[in-house]
């Protein structure tokens, strides 16, 4: 992945991590005051039902009080205490005194319990409630269950006893708690109030009242109303009424308890969160827009900024990499000239600069010093065959002023010599040319088991010559190697070298095994002899031309190896270790690769016979 | 003191004691207001009718233009009417009746055989009739009335006064012989009447009658305060209000009567231990004394004890602790409708009384207005002072007609185990007997109803107005 994605996917999800961070705490924010207003909506709500039930109940006292003190309810109380009393008479009064005191249940209950007279349900009458003789002592309001004919109901009650000759005649009325309690309740906007009436056990949905009747779905508040009747308390649930989220609504369910404790009914607020549904969905579009609007100009800002930040490192790595490619003069030349990069680029022109002097220096040093090893070996060479021809001439001289008589046969003897050396002059002379004359590969598909074999066969003598010890040569060929494109002559005469070099290695006799290998698509040819071994020196310098660790030896055999190897876009490896032998690798490939000169096939015949001098001389390790 | 002083002063007491008695003496004269709550569609009374309250208006509104043939008098017997004598035939099977000579109907078409059959034919297709003329202007026509049935009951069902001769006029109302003229009807509102001059039995006091129908109660009894209603009917409830307010409040011998009857094929009806506990749970003298204002009387048996004289045999009390015990075998009761007419505030306050009752002794009665029930509460009426038919015209109402079977002279005791036989399982459960209760203004004189149902009516051709002082 370049430097420019990455920047620019950095930027980009910085921005997208920013406006998300930003939508986040926004909506938590918008939620929160939501929710801050709900509960501020539902405590106020609270505060005013509560004020509400106390004003209403401060009402059915003064209601109820006002009919225990009117004179008839007092003529009554007296006419019910006597004995016999005809009771009948009054069994329509409650009915008329609660319409005109505007009360929804009105008892007159004599002291026995009994009622005289009902407006709720007017057949009662001679029936004991006895909550009216339990509760008379209620100093205010409070709410108690009525019995009606189709279904009871909860009413804010008051009691109000009346006394007559030491026994109390009571007037029991109450308001009841129903829809029309909920119509009066002054509700903010996104709120409404509910009223569970507990008038059977288990959850009946038709107790379930709103202002506009029954409750679609009560069912879902029927976890909420258990949890309350659980433990009458004050409790807090969200519900959701359909899959839309602007269906979710908060209830606060607040329990109305009787005198004695018990839970009669229970008041729910509920708070609707369509409002900051609807927020938090705004909110998201806007931070969706902004985001997208944000990750455009980012991303538009970042391909400037990344581009703006790459370029110059771009034009570093291009430079890098024709350095490594071999092109040490280039260089990298960048608009900003001050920074970081800028300095960067300069220290990199500044590295190619010394690289090329570097380079340009080993160079010179090297051509000087194998021009050196070149004399050093000329001079070597062409010292051994001077010093016979010279103590050959010397002879000649102190033969003609001492011996004229043997001068002549000294003069033969001698004369062999000299042209024996002479011709040994030549002949170094021919194989220092050869090196520098050496051809660019013919190629032709090549069966490399049967150049193996064939050279192989040529050694198989030398291995067992008479007169050196022996060497145990094997040959390891793998048959499903294919045919190579190589020229097979100078195949031929690299894997000549190796095997002279190994036989070389293994004066006194020893192993020597070559192989081949086939290795993907590209030959392997393997010579691995149980030799002396090299040192690390020696095996750094083995390819080095001139270089020799031998008395007689070029320094030209490993030489022509490589340029043959490298000649065909192959690879030669050596593993040496003293005393432990050494191994040549060679890894031709199938074919050589474009850009390599070759010359045509016909010039094969030009090429005559090679035959390399060191090769023939058997010298140790080139 | 002088004698002329003592003259004068006698002469001066004298002026108001004549005054007085002007005043008590009958005149002629008025038209009395009448305000009824029910509501009657038609006089016709071959027409069906299910509310007795509106079959005792129609009596009475025949009473005023017609006459039967014979007619129950206040103590049960039956007397001659439009017939002056009849002779039964063997098997009473037959029965000749000889009509009251120079008799017409109100259009002026004299009272012949041919149109008392002709009256009585609607009413009773299987009767055969046969006129047969007079020998004279002196002696009546005569008309036979025979069937291939035995007809026991025969003077009993002529003296109903839905057996009233009627005549259908040419412009089709109806016309009587009675003493008023049915003048105007407008059905379920009005019926005005106005004194036939020419009645036989003689014109009334009263010039004319009118009876305003379906009124509120509440309206009524404003009505007869304000002096805008001479009669009016009442609620028991409103019997108090009335005499506190010193109008004169008249009621019947208990003409009608409330019952349970509980309805074959429905589950909750069905169960014989839930019958027994409703009719044991319920308080009949509560019914009476607080309901009914002590108007009409607890009852425990079809026929009313006025007309039977066993009826205190029955018993009335309430035992809720039976019925705990047999509704708690019932466990749980099933819930029992109890259907009544919502239209009758009586009867919705009996059925909410009878829920009570039923609560208090563990049964659940739930009064509704609308089918299905299980039991209906219903209203009975006694249209004959006579035991034995109004005790199979209870039976044929209540559809057991079959169940009770009475000779033609039945003893009280065959009447008594005739109607055990026709309660036992209590199917049938009577609850509380009704009187028809009626409150009139100060100028409505000689009120002299018997208040015996079936026998006179309301008895409005003996009633006068008194002048109204100015």
């Amino acid at each position: 992945m370049s430097l420019r994605l990455k920047l620019l996917l950095v930027s980009t999800l910085l921005v997208l991590a920013s406006v998300a961070a930003v939508a986040w705490v926004v909506t938590a924010l918008a939620r929160r005051a939501f929710e801050r207003t709900s509960e501020q909506h539902t405590a106020a709500l609270v505060e005013q039902f509560q004020r509400d039930f106390s004003g209403r109940g401060d009402e059915v006292v003064r209601r109820v009080a006002a009919i225990a003190n009117q004179e008839s309810i007092l003529r009554m109380a007296i006419d019910v205490s006597r004995a016999p009393a005809d009771r009948a008479l009054y069994v329509n009064e409650a009915r008329a005194l609660a319409a005109a005191h505007q009360l929804d249940f009105l008892d007159l209950v004599a002291p026995d319990g009994a009622i005289i007279s009902s407006a709720g349900w007017p057949a009662r009458f001679g029936y004991k409630e006895d909550w009216v003789v339990r509760d008379a002592n209620q100093s205010g309001a409070f709410l108690a269950r009525w019995e009606l004919p189709e279904s009871p109901a909860i009413a804010l009650n008051s009691v109000a006893a009346v006394p007559v000759g030491g026994r109390s005649f009571y007037v029991a009325g109450g308001l009841a708690l129903d829809r029309r309690f909920l119509a009066s309740l002054v509700l903010p906007a996104g709120m409404r109030a509910l009223l569970y009436l507990r008038l059977a056990p288990g959850f009946v949905p038709t107790d379930l009242l709103s202002v506009s009747g029954f409750v679609d779905q009560p069912e879902k508040l029927a976890p909420l109303i258990a949890r309350v009747e659980q433990g009458p308390r004050e409790l807090r649930a969200e519900l959701a009424w359909s899959s839309d989220p602007t269906s979710r609504e908060t209830f606060y369910a607040l329990p109305l308890t009787g005198a004695d404790h018990n839970l009669l009914a229970i008041l729910l607020v509920g708070s609707s969160d369509r409002d900051r549904v609807l927020l938090e969905r705004y909110i998201r579009l806007v931070s969706t827009l902004v985001a997208a609007g944000g990750i455009l100009l980012g991303v538009l800002l970042s391909w400037w900024a990344a581009s703006w930040v790459s370029r110059p490192v771009e034009k570093l790595v291009a430079g890098a990499r024709a350095v490594a490619a071999g092109q040490w003069e280039t260089r990298v030349e960048l608009d900003s000239g001050r920074g970081e990069l800028g300095q960067m680029a300069r220290a990199f022109n500044q590295m190619t600069a010394q690289l090329v002097e570097q380079r340009d220096r080993l160079i010179q040093t090297e051509r000087v010093a194998a021009w050196r090893e070149l004399a050093r070996r000329l001079a070597h060479e062409l010292k051994n065959p001077l010093f016979p021809l010279q103590i050959t001439v010397e002879n000649l001289e102190r033969a003609r002023d001492s011996s004229p008589e043997q001068f002549d046969e000294v003069f033969r003897e001698s004369t062999r010599t000299l042209l024996a050396e002479l011709e040994n002059l030549k002949t170094i002379l021919s194989r220092f040319g050869d090196f520098a004359r050496m051809p660019a590969p013919i190629v032709e598909p090549v069966d490399v088991n049967e150049l193996v074999r064939g050279v192989f066969k040529l050694f198989e003598a030398q291995f067992r010559a008479p007169g050196r010890p022996a060497i145990e040569a094997r040959l390891e060929l793998d048959e499903t190697l294919a045919p190579i494109e190589a020229d097979p002559a100078l195949l031929r005469r690299a894997l000549e070298n190796l095997i002279l070099n190994s036989m070389d290695a293994m004066p006194a006799g020893g192993a020597l095994r070559v192989a081949t290998r086939r290795k993907d698509s590209a030959a392997e040819l393997i010579v691995s002899d149980t030799g002396q071994g090299l040192t690390p020196e020696e095996r750094d310098r083995l390819f080095t031309p001139y270089y020799t660790s031998k008395q007689h030896g070029t320094g030209l055999g490993l030489a022509i190896v490589q340029s043959v190897v490298s000649d065909h876009g192959g690879k030669i490896s050596v593993e040496s270790e003293p005393g432990r032998g050494t191994t040549f690798r060679i890894e031709l490939p199938a074919r050589p690769p474009a850009g390599a000169s070759f010359a045509s096939p016909g010039r094969a015949s030009e090429r005559g016979t090679r035959a390399e001098g060191e090769a023939a001389r058997g010298a140790g390790p080139s | 003191m002088k004698p002329t002083g003592l003259l004068f002063l006698a002469l001066l007491s004298a002026v108001p004691a004549a005054r007085l008695r002007a005043a008590e003496r009958p005149r002629y004269g008025g038209s009395l207001r009448i305000e009824a709550g029910s509501s009657l569609a038609t006089l016709d009374p071959a027409a069906p009718l299910a509310d007795p309250r509106a079959v005792a208006l129609r009596d009475h509104l025949l009473l005023l233009m017609a006459d039967r043939l014979v007619r129950f008098n206040p103590e049960g017997r039956i007397g001659p009417a439009l017939a002056l004598v009849w002779t039964a035939g063997p098997g009473s099977r037959t029965c000749v009746f000889t009509l009251r000579p120079n008799v017409r109907f109100q259009d002026g078409a004299p009272l012949t055989g041919a149109a008392v059959a002709d009256a009585l034919r609607l009413l009773h297709p299987g009767w055969r009739f046969r006129a047969v003329a007079a020998a004279n202007a002196a002696v009546g026509e005569s008309l036979e009335i025979a069937s291939d049935e035995p007809l026991p009951e025969l003077l009993a069902e002529l003296a109903a006064p839905a057996d009233s001769i009627l005549r259908r006029a040419s412009d089709g109302s109806f016309v009587g012989t009675g003493p008023f003229r049915l003048a105007e009807w407008q059905p379920g509102r009005l019926a005005r009447f106005v004194a036939d001059d020419d009645a036989w039995a003689g014109r009334p006091y009263l010039d004319g009658i009118e009876i305003l129908m379906g009124r509120a109660p509440r309206e009524r009894l404003l009505d007869l305060a304000l002096g805008q209603a001479d009669v009016v009917a009442l609620l028991p409830e409103q019997v108090r209000q009335a005499i506190q307010q010193g109008m004169r409040v008249w009621s019947s011998k208990p003409s009608e009567f409330f019952a349970l009857e509980f309805v074959h094929g429905r589950p909750a009806a069905e169960d014989a231990r839930l019958r027994e506990a409703l009719a044991l749970a319920v308080d009949r003298g509560a019914l009476r004394d607080v309901l009914l204002e002590k108007q009409g009387a607890p009852a425990a048996s079809l026929l009313p004890d006025w007309l039977t004289g066993y009826g205190f045999v029955f018993p009335v009390a309430a035992d809720q602790a039976r019925a705990r015990q047999l509704a708690a075998r019932e466990n749980p009761s099933p819930p029992l409708r109890l259907g009544f007419d919502s239209s009758d505030p009586v009867a919705a306050a009996i059925a909410g009384r009878i829920a009570v009752d039923g609560q208090a002794a563990g049964l659940i009665v739930r009064p509704v207005g609308t089918d299905p029930v299980d039991a209906l509460l219903v209203r009975l009426g006694i249209e004959l002072p006579e035991p034995r038919a109004a005790l199979l015209g209870l039976a044929r109402t209540l559809g057991i007609a079959d169940q009770v079977r009475l000779p033609a002279l039945a003893s009280p005791e065959e009447l008594f185990a005739a109607e055990r036989t026709l309660l036992a399982g209590d199917w049938v459960v009577p609850l509380v007997d009704l009187p028809e209760i009626c409150a009139r203004g100060p100028r409505v004189k000689d009120w002299m109803a018997s208040g015996v149902p079936g026998a006179d009516g309301w008895r409005l051709e003996d009633v006068w107005l008194a002048q109204e002082s100015k």
